[in-house]
């Protein structure tokens, strides 16, 4: 169980610096819509809108699994829920970058953050599988005893 | 009283969360409605007039001559220079929906700049190029 505690705060580490990314991505989409918005380029500022907001949940999101996950006592659902929102997040960016998302559409730039954010996403998936496995593991044997 | 002022505080977060992502997809339907209204006045004029088909051509002219000069000054080190010319290729890509795919390829080549990563913002641009003719 102490590798556990050990997976469960290394997971809350993840989910926070996935958060902190959506913080600065979201910024940047903030910044980018401003620029758009005072060039009068309504369209593009509208997405650039919707993606910012967009990130922010996401962020928020990940701040509160970030909670949830420091607070579980063998409980399986923040990690189930940890691993479930990184996929999405994951299975949304290739379909943005291929057959593309509404309204957004298709996107070509596969920026740095972007795959910074892809890999922490893939390790909280995978910390969360083992996480879960142990807990599953910990019940099992105390049933028994 | 701990954990109670822990969920009211996730319950705040997620609604303010809710309130901006709505507000979000409010402002873009505003948007795609009036696009749309000045889309189908575009497509109504340059039907019935010829004269509207020269200015589109010109104005498709002008977008690759921007996307032209922002390749320059990438290809020079001015990105300043080259956001500019990129912001202005975008701005004449606005609305025209059998443009998108140029219009997302400048975008893209304005991310990459921001990123610092000429060579990729040279080669989006270079495809823009290749949508527009």
């Amino acid at each position: 169980m102490r590798n556990n505690k050990l997976i469960a705060y290394s997971l809350t580490g993840v989910l926070f610096i996935i958060g902190v990314v959506y913080c600065l991505v979201a910024n940047s989409e903030y910044e980018d819509s401003k620029e758009l918005d005072a060039m009068g380029i309504k369209g593009e500022t509208a997405e650039k809108q919707f993606e910012a907001t967009f990130f922010v949940s996401a962020a928020v999101a990940n701040f509160i699994l970030a909670a949830l996950v420091i607070k579980s006592n063998r409980n399986v659902i923040p990690y189930l829920a940890s691993a479930g929102i990184s996929a999405g997040l994951i299975a949304i960016y290739i379909a943005s970058r291929t057959v593309g998302v509404p309204v957004v559409g298709v996107e070509y730039y596969v920026g740095r953050l972007d795959l910074i954010s892809k890999g922490f996403q893939a390790a909280a998936i995978v910390l969360s599988v083992i996480a879960i496995h142990n807990i599953r593991k910990f019940i099992a044997l105390k049933e028994v005893a | 009283m701990k954990r109670k002022s822990i969920y009211s505080m996730m319950l705040g977060l997620a609604a303010i969360s809710v309130i901006l992502f709505s507000h979000g997809i409010v402002s873009y339907a505003q948007d795609n409605y009036s696009n749309a209204t000045a889309s189908v006045n575009t497509s109504i004029l340059t039907s019935n007039s010829t004269l509207a088909n020269n200015a589109t051509s010109q104005s498709g002219n002008s977008t690759v001559q921007s996307i032209d000069a922002a390749i320059k000054s990438l290809n020079d080190g001015d990105k300043d220079a080259a956001k500019k010319l990129l912001l202005k290729a975008e701005e004449s890509l606005e609305g025209k929906s059998d443009l998108v795919d140029a219009e997302k390829r400048v975008e893209a080549s304005l991310a990459a700049l921001k990123d610092g990563d000429i060579n990729a913002a040279i080669s989006h641009a270079e495809e823009a190029k290749k949508n527009l003719s």
